[in-house]
């Protein structure tokens, strides 16, 4: 079988005038059975399923006003409509009775993204076209899509970043993060995803709506914190002073009730300096602590009294044990 | 509001309403087997993508239009297969990327075609067999599918290894000649290759 022959086929069976041979081939090639390859992998999945919905959502005009004005309205010319005449036949004979009616085929060009990094010990600020800002906790990354505020706006993140959302009722703001998915109409808040399993979520001001794995997980109000474990399916909601929490941005590193690891996370990012937790009998600890334009030893200094750590300088960073 | 635990039919019944959310959930529970349908069929993620966004874009665009009969999932099934095709065969036209179909999908078509061609044509073979007279059938069996020796299956019978001989050569003859026929038929496909 050549090219052509693989064409024909195709073209034919469109069309709906395959001969039931060729039609029982291309439906055995449509229904063969696949070889399990199992799931796409969470991370892979969640990556992907932001992406496609951003262009979905994007390019069909979903969050504009309900009214499609933008999109140009399909023109029925004649091939317009020998193509709908072929999905029609082609929807019979596959034995089932649906009017598929196609859009104009006119495509977009795809969506473009910007990165925005923020490196280790440096913190940075971004301005979004609407004015809303995003600070960026060191180590940590956005990507925010060239058309955003056009049709709707969504940004994706990685790592820990703080947001002042203007306020638009009818674009929703949107932030991607992994598993995690924030949806605000105009507040100021803080989201920090750590790895693909925890995740936190610091509201300052506002409402904020939040979706794990495409849950609806919780609405937080300001000084709520959620604090979301995927490995442990585990969700807990507590009292902050998010003003104090979310002013990292002003210089001043504030840990409330935080897990030790995350505080610990902090610091190395901000400091750039690896740190490493040996002794696992630290991981469950909480502090409750503030920095503000100290050094790293003094840093060090302080958590280890607190917490009552010891801890040791090496070449390739801090151990703690 | 909360779509997770609604039925198909009644997140339509939103999405016609123009409900974003009831769509994301229809998106949500779809897009996954959609997409890897087309991937596996094309053999490429992006173009996979492409269909994905293009099937739900259109959805959306239509969706006061929409009249589905059956389920939906076998509705997003046979719009997926379609585009899939239609796919294909855009890129066929496609003077740059018919090379590459060539290349990733053909050989999926080829091989499948040979594997049937081979089923449809043990099955000719075995009908012709089954025409042929019982000690005929019986001497062509022992020598093709036992893999006897003439010897061994003179003694097996209790017949001269002459008559064996003369019986395979007249069952080969005779399903040399059925199976002419029949051949043509076969090939489904004019000269598949």
């Amino acid at each position: 079988m050549n090219i052509r022959q693989l064409e024909n086929i195709i073209d034919r069976y469109l069309a709906g005038i395959a001969t039931e041979t060729e039609k029982d081939f291309i439906q055995q090639w449509l229904y063969q059975k696949d070889v399990p390859t199992g799931n796409l992998g969470k991370e892979k999945r969640n990556t992907l399923a932001a992406e496609l919905w951003l262009q979905i959502s994007d390019q069909a005009g979903i969050y504009k006003n309900r009214k499609i004005k933008s999109y140009p309205t399909p023109v029925f010319s004649l091939y317009n409509r020998f193509f709908r005449y072929v999905a029609a036949a082609f929807i019979i004979l596959t034995g089932t009775t649906i009017i598929y009616l196609l859009a104009s085929r006119n495509r977009k060009p795809a969506v473009t993204y910007s990165s925005i990094v923020s490196a280790a010990g440096q913190q940075r600020l971004y301005i979004l076209p609407d004015s809303s800002r995003v600070y960026l906790f060191p180590n940590s990354s956005l990507q925010v899509p060239d058309n955003y505020g056009k049709k709707g706006r969504e940004i994706l993140l990685k790592g820990r970043g703080f947001f002042e959302v203007r306020q638009d009722a009818t674009r929703p703001f949107y932030v991607h993060a992994g598993s995690l998915h924030t949806r605000v109409l105009g507040t100021s808040f803080e989201v920090n995803v750590a790895d693909s399993n925890h995740a936190t979520v610091i509201v300052r001001t506002g409402k904020v709506g939040i979706q794990y794995n495409d849950r609806d997980l919780a609405i937080l109000t300001p000084d709520k914190r959620l604090q979301y474990d995927a490995l442990q399916l585990n969700a807990k909601i507590d009292d902050v002073d998010a003003g104090l929490l979310c002013e990292w941005w002003k210089g001043e590193l504030a840990f409330q009730q935080t897990p030790l690891p995350d505080a610990i996370r902090a610091v190395s990012d901000w400091y750039n300096i690896p740190i490493h937790i040996e002794n696992k009998q630290w991981l469950s600890e909480t502090v409750t602590i503030r920095f503000k334009d100290q050094t790293i030893t003094e840093v060090m200094n302080l958590l280890s009294k607190t917490i009552g750590f010891s801890y040791r300088i090496q070449q390739q960073g801090i151990v703690i044990y | 509001m909360d779509f997770t635990p609604m039925a198909d039919t009644a997140l339509l019944e939103y999405i016609r309403k123009d409900d974003a959310g009831a769509f994301r959930e229809l998106f949500n529970r779809y897009w996954e087997r959609l997409y890897q349908f087309a991937s596996r069929r094309l053999k490429s993620e992006s173009d996979a993508k492409d269909i994905i966004q293009e099937l739900f874009i259109k959805l959306w665009l239509r969706r006061t239009e929409l009249q589905i009969d059956t389920t939906v999932e076998i509705y997003l099934n046979s719009i997926v297969h379609y585009e899939v095709l239609s796919y294909i065969s855009r890129a066929i036209k496609d003077k740059q990327r018919k090379k590459l179909v060539a290349q990733t999908i053909l050989p999926d078509f080829t091989q499948l075609l040979d594997s049937l061609q081979l089923e449809e044509l043990q099955a000719t073979v075995e009908r012709e067999v089954n025409k042929l007279p019982e000690k005929m059938q019986q001497v062509y069996r022992l020598s093709r599918e036992e893999n006897l020796s003439v010897t061994e299956i003179a003694e097996t019978l209790h017949v001269s290894e002459q008559t064996v001989r003369n019986q395979l050569n007249t069952a080969i003859n005779k399903l040399r000649s059925g199976l002419k026929e029949a051949l043509l038929l076969a090939i489904f496909i004019g000269s598949a290759r």
